[in-house]
């Protein structure tokens, strides 16, 4: 019984032990290997994300953004690179309070800061490093301070800052004993020359992209590709020990090579600046340069502008645009000033429409040339002031009328008869075509951004057909109009207008270059011919004289156009197109002032005389030479050559040869001294000092003001004052008595040297609208 | 030592052809000196020899060792013993190489060698441990008992260590580690010297009054997980002993009804619980242990990424080399190498428990089910800890994790049941 007893506990011991190894030996084991097979083998990919997420450290490196060129390669726009300043406040008030002083007992043991203590020391260290920050960043003290004392783990401090000064901050928090601050790499873009180009160049926000024009228009070329480093790394985020690191380059944005010469563009913003301060056009003025065989800009400006350094600042000199501010306030203030802004930055020959004009009778007289409604010996329009269409009474410009002409004068004399005339011979539905055909419907597909197209009738009936015959009631872009007047003058080929010439890689190596597109062909070259021939006697003999340039053969446009809305009469919209040289026309330029204040607002009169001095100055540069006709003699300089020491005899010897008149002062044989001095050009009109024996007066002369002075007054008047003329302006065979200086330069009062040679520019006064 | 021998057998033989007689002379004085120091010295070790040999056959401590020598313990757990410490020494050296590495002052290494030090020691205390006859235990339980207790208030003064805020070291070793051979040897002789005890409420009231001194005193340094342990060894080894399981079931309601309001009234409790059941909601805070875990264990895939090739080890894991030295053993060699290893501590528990059940006597069998059990509870607790099935509590894995006393400790627990196993019955060996 008792052995029995004990078996059977026995029996229980042993069964409970059995027990015990089935629940742990291997129920439990079992558990532990299918929860490995579920985390190892079913889901092991969602921990293999997790482990390369969280032991690897992704960066980003910002590529460099591509510079933009001028197309001889000046540099426009490039970036640099600066450092973005940061700091971490929570980390700063961790380190912050753990920098109170311990303090320990008598025993040695230290006794814990109180709360009162930990703070002071946490605003202690605050101010030590707003400090150094508001220092070296010229930054408010205050408000650093009170950045870094925010409830967040990162605050931007500044950006764009240079790395010598970011270094520098990074040094002093080093040598104090401080930390929480972080640098990370960041760009900055200059413009080398900031208020040029300012509209096309464009500029780009604080996170490097383009917000305007080429800035704009090319920011994926220009901006680049980020690169990356993934690197193993530690818990405590640094390297590890075995290698693991992988690295994805950034890929520095490409360079733009723009086809804007850094020369022209600023030929054309100097003239443009001037006719904007001398009309004092409301709503600015604006021009283009333009290269007619390949469409290429070389140079495009809107007055008044910006600096691109400084976007969202109106510069100073623009006293009426900041005069708009006065008496604001507050949020009045702000919306105004954001609105003075957008206007500046606004590419107006683009982005803008206008009534074209004039200029429009191109396009009327060229369409009906090539449609054969008239012929270039086409003659007998009549004009008698006005012509009625329908029951309206369309005034021509001159309201005494311009008697019968040919279809040449009809453009000379810009008359609105003729032209409604010529339209109504060929009809609406002609017209409408070559509206089309010439692009003014379509955008003339620059690489610009934002780009407006024209506004024409949907149904255009008889009036409108009359009005629109000379540029009026509907609306296109300066540039869809400048596009126009280059096809007709390039053989009849719509050419599309580029800015960019290149795209560069960072070394420079062309990466792709911007081919020449012909959209069509409007007129044929024989049209073109006539055309161009018709545009020439403009000029010279038309509205467009004020645009003539001795040496050149210019050709070329006028427009003034009427504004809306109608009611007020007195806004006026003054253009010139010119297109030069005319035996094998290459460059066209518009300048459009909108809303001259002058008492003049021709086109003829204003506008005229800024193309004839942009392509004066921009021909030469471009390598046009000039050809001076017998008539243009007298304007083509002659260098003085250097007289002095040489005998009387042979210095009026190589004067005669020259064709300039002397004068000879003092009794010696040999020269001592000349006026001007050797070197300097003068026009023939004007008189060589030389001096024998006699004493040249060395003293400085005032410049004496001209304007408004006929040829010979100015003339008379400048050489009293001991200074040579440059005359300058209309044809000399248009100058009378009644022509006038325009521009001199230097400007009146300004104190040169005796001999000096002062160019002044002559206008004929057109009284005209034209 | 023989090429030594040569040269000098050789020398003197050149020299006779050389020199003359004189010389000669001298040297067979010196030959015949040397010859007498020679046979001094092989007098006194013998002399030596037999003293030991003396004092062996006198002492008793010696004498048992000697007995116990000649019977066979059992050949497997021995086997897979090695085994184990041989692939958790291997795993340490792997997973303790980047703390090392970081640490400027002491070579990559230092925590290997440490621990293999240890080791060593610990497998001649095993080997003495398995000589020794089980038996004596009986008389040194409750001096053990004492002894713990003593040492567990010990740790709980100025003298006790503390490392993150744990009350637990006194001179680099935990009492906890004593105590629970003092539970288990305790029980065990009472257990099986009244074998009714377990039966009355009375006396199991006395059990747990003996475990829960030990609970209070590990509650205040805390370690609770030590405290967790104790409580399963003590209760198996009277499960086993005979007591009756429904004893247990208010015990059980009452544990559950006290986790589930420690769960509503105490805050960190619930956040524990939560970054359990949702580690990666906590990830940055309190699951950012149980997820660099399952990142390390999930991320080796099926083969592993090679020893000595874990990512996670690097400063990630919070205790590669102790608590999480699985989590990296996982990510090294992968499901594979994870469950072979699963294998060969299943394998060990087994066979801890198949001694018990052929052990020579009640007494036997109960110290090697306590032995038995805290390695199995220590290990599935561990296991379960790193692959996210228990919520995080310091349970190092036996014979893995670094630190030395504990695994002379392990070593020694070994050793006892290998004893055990000397002495099951002939008939019972296999």
């Amino acid at each position: 019984m008792a052995r029995k007893r004990s078996n059977k506990k026995k029996m229980t011991m042993r069964g409970r032990i059995v027990l015990l190894i089935l629940a742990f030996a291997v129920f439990g084991f079992v558990i532990v290997g299918i929860r490995l097979f579920y985390l190892q083998v079913v889901t092991t990919n969602f921990y293999q994300s997790k482990a390369a997420e969280n032991q690897t450290k992704d960066m980003i490196i910002t590529p460099t953004r591509g510079t933009i060129y001028d197309r001889n390669m000046t540099e426009l726009a490039v970036s640099a690179t600066t450092q973005e300043i940061s700091v971490d406040p929570s980390g700063i008030r961790d380190k912050g309070k753990a920098s109170v002083k311990q303090k320990t007992d008598e025993k040695g043991k230290q006794i814990p800061a109180t709360d009162e203590e930990k703070q002071a020391a946490l605003l202690a260290y605050q101010e030590k490093i707003a400090e150094i920050l508001a220092e070296n960043l010229e930054l408010d003290y205050t408000e650093v301070l009170e950045k870094i004392q925010r409830d967040v783990s990162y605050v931007r401090i500044a950006r764009r800052v240079d790395a010598d000064i970011a270094d520098t901050i990074m040094q002093q928090i080093d040598e104090t004993g401080l930390s929480g601050v972080y640098t990370t790499e960041d760009s900055k873009r200059y413009y080398k020359y900031g208020n040029f180009a300012s509209q096309i160049l464009g500029f780009t926000n604080d996170d490097g992209e383009g917000l305007y024009g080429v800035e704009l228009q090319y920011n994926d070329i220009l901006k680049g590709v980020a690169g990356r480093v993934v690197k193993a790394t530690n818990a405590l985020g640094s390297d590890m020990p075995y290698d693991y690191e992988k690295y994805v380059e950034a890929k520095n944005g490409n360079g733009i090579v723009l086809t804007i010469d850094e020369g022209v563009q600023h030929y054309l913003e100097k003239h443009l600046e001037q006719v904007l301060q001398s009309t004092d056009a409301k709503k600015g003025v604006c021009g283009i340069v333009m290269n007619i065989k390949t469409g290429e800009i070389l140079g495009i400006s809107t007055k008044p502008d910006f600096d691109l350094n400084d976007p969202r600042t109106i510069p100073e000199e623009y006293t009426s645009l900041l005069a708009e501010l006065d008496n604001l306030s507050g949020d009045e203030y702000k919306k105004k000033y954001s609105e003075i802004l957008l206007r500046l930055w606004r590419n107006k020959p683009i982005n803008d429409t206008y009534e074209p004009g004039s200029t429009f009778k191109v396009f009327t007289v060229s369409t009906a040339l090539e449609e054969g409604v008239v012929t270039p010996e086409s003659s007998g329009f009549s004009c008698g002031g006005f012509k009625v269409v329908k029951d309206r009474k369309i005034n021509c410009w001159k309201s005494g009328g311009h008697g019968s002409q040919t279809l040449k004068e009809t453009l000379a004399n810009s008359c609105n008869v003729a032209m409604m005339d010529i339209s109504a011979m060929m009809g609406a539905d002609m017209f409408r075509k070559y509206f089309n055909a010439y692009g003014m419907l379509e955008k003339t597909g620059i690489d610009l951004p934002g780009e407006a197209t024209g506004i024409f009738f949907d149904e255009m009936g008889e009036v409108d057909l009359a009005t629109a015959s000379f540029g009026q009631n509907f609306q296109v872009t300066p540039l869809q109009e400048l596009c126009m007047v280059a096809a007709v003058c390039n053989d009849g080929e719509l050419v599309v207008p580029h800015i960019v010439k290149e795209i560069v890689d960072t070394e420079g190596n062309v990466q792709q270059t911007m081919e020449t597109q012909v959209k069509r062909q409007v007129l044929s070259e024989e049209t073109s011919d006539v055309m161009c021939e018709f545009l020439e006697n403009v000029v010279a003999n038309g509205t467009g004289q004020n645009a003539y340039v001795a040496g050149y053969r210019i050709g070329g446009k006028t427009a003034t156009s009427q504004k809306q809305p109608k009611s007020d009469n007195s806004l006026r919209i003054a253009s010139f197109i010119g297109v030069a040289p005319m035996d094998d026309p290459e460059y066209a330029v518009i300048v459009m002032i909108d809303e001259p204040q002058t008492s003049e607002k021709g086109g003829g009169a204003i506008a005229a005389p800024v193309v004839g001095r942009i392509f004066e100055d921009i021909l030469p540069y471009l390598g046009v030479e000039a050809a001076f006709s017998e008539e243009e003699a007298d304007r083509q300089e002659i260098t003085v050559p250097s007289l002095t020491n040489k005998s009387l005899e042979d210095a009026k010897a190589a004067l005669d040869e020259l064709g300039l008149e002397y004068r000879v002062k003092g009794d010696d044989d040999t020269v001592t001294d000349q006026l001007p001095v050797g070197g300097i050009s003068i026009q023939p009109d004007n008189t060589v000092v030389l001096y024998c024996g006699e004493e040249k007066s060395t003293d400085k002369v005032t410049v004496p003001d001209v304007s408004g002075m006929s040829v010979e007054v100015a003339r008379a008047e400048l050489a009293n004052n001991g200074l040579y003329m440059k005359q300058n302006g209309i044809a000399s065979w248009r100058t009378s008595g009644a022509s006038a200086a325009v521009t001199q330069s230097p400007a009146a009062n300004s104190e040169v040297a005796r001999g000096s040679v002062v160019t002044v520019a002559f206008g004929n006064n057109m009284t005209s609208q034209e | 030592m023989s090429s030594a021998s040569r040269t000098g057998r050789n020398k003197p033989a050149r020299r006779r052809a050389v020199s003359g007689s004189p010389r000669r002379e001298k040297d067979a004085v010196r030959r015949q000196k040397k010859a007498g120091k020679r046979v001094e010295k092989a007098r006194r070790t013998q002399q030596r020899r037999s003293r030991i040999q003396q004092y062996q056959q006198n002492s008793p401590f010696f004498r048992g060792l000697m007995e116990e020598r000649q019977k066979k313990m059992d050949a497997p757990l021995l086997l897979i013993t090695f085994m184990l410490l041989g692939i958790g020494l291997i795993a340490l050296m792997s997973s303790s190489y980047p703390k090392a590495y970081y640490s400027s002052d002491i070579s990559p290494f230092y925590y290997f060698i440490r621990q293999l030090g240890m080791a060593a020691v610990g497998l001649v205390i095993m080997w003495i441990a398995s000589c020794y006859d089980y038996h004596k235990y009986r008389g040194w339980a409750k001096w053990l008992y004492l002894v713990s207790l003593i040492m567990l208030i010990l740790v709980l003064t100025p003298l006790g260590t503390s490392i993150n805020q744990a009350q637990r070291w006194l001179f680099g070793f935990q009492p906890s580690e004593i105590a629970k051979l003092a539970i288990i040897l305790l029980f065990a002789t009472v257990a099986s010297g009244r074998p009714k005890s377990v039966h009355s409420i009375k006396s199991l009231l006395m059990y747990a009054a003996l475990i829960g001194v030990f609970i209070l005193l590990l509650a205040m340094e805390p370690h609770m997980s030590a405290a967790m342990i104790l409580v399963v060894i003590g209760f198996m080894i009277l499960f086993v002993a005979g007591m009756r399981v429904w004893f247990l079931i208010p015990v059980g309601i009452a544990g559950v009804i006290i986790a589930i309001a420690a769960y509503f009234t105490m805050d960190h409790v619930q956040t524990r619980l939560n970054a359990f059941l949702d580690p990666f909601s906590y990830a940055s805070d309190k699951g950012w242990q149980a997820v660099q875990s399952l990142i390390a264990i999930g991320s080796g895939g099926a083969f592993g990424l090679g020893l000595g090739e874990s990512r996670q080890k690097f400063l990630y894991l919070p205790e590669p080399f102790n608590d999480f030295i699985f989590s990296v053993v996982c990510e090294e060699l992968g499901f594979i190498g994870a469950a072979l290893i699963l294998v060969l501590f299943a394998y060990f528990v087994f066979r801890g428990f198949y001694v018990a059940l052929r052990a020579k006597d009640r007494f036997g069998s109960l110290i090697a089910v306590g032995i038995t059990m805290q390695f199995a509870f220590q290990i599935l607790l561990n296991l379960a800890v790193v692959s996210g099935l228990f919520p995080v509590t310091g349970a190092s894995l036996p014979l893995f994790s670094y630190g030395g006393t504990a695994l002379v400790m392990q070593l020694l627990e070994i050793g006892i049941l290998l004893n055990i196993s000397r002495n099951i019955p002939p008939s019972r060996k296999d």
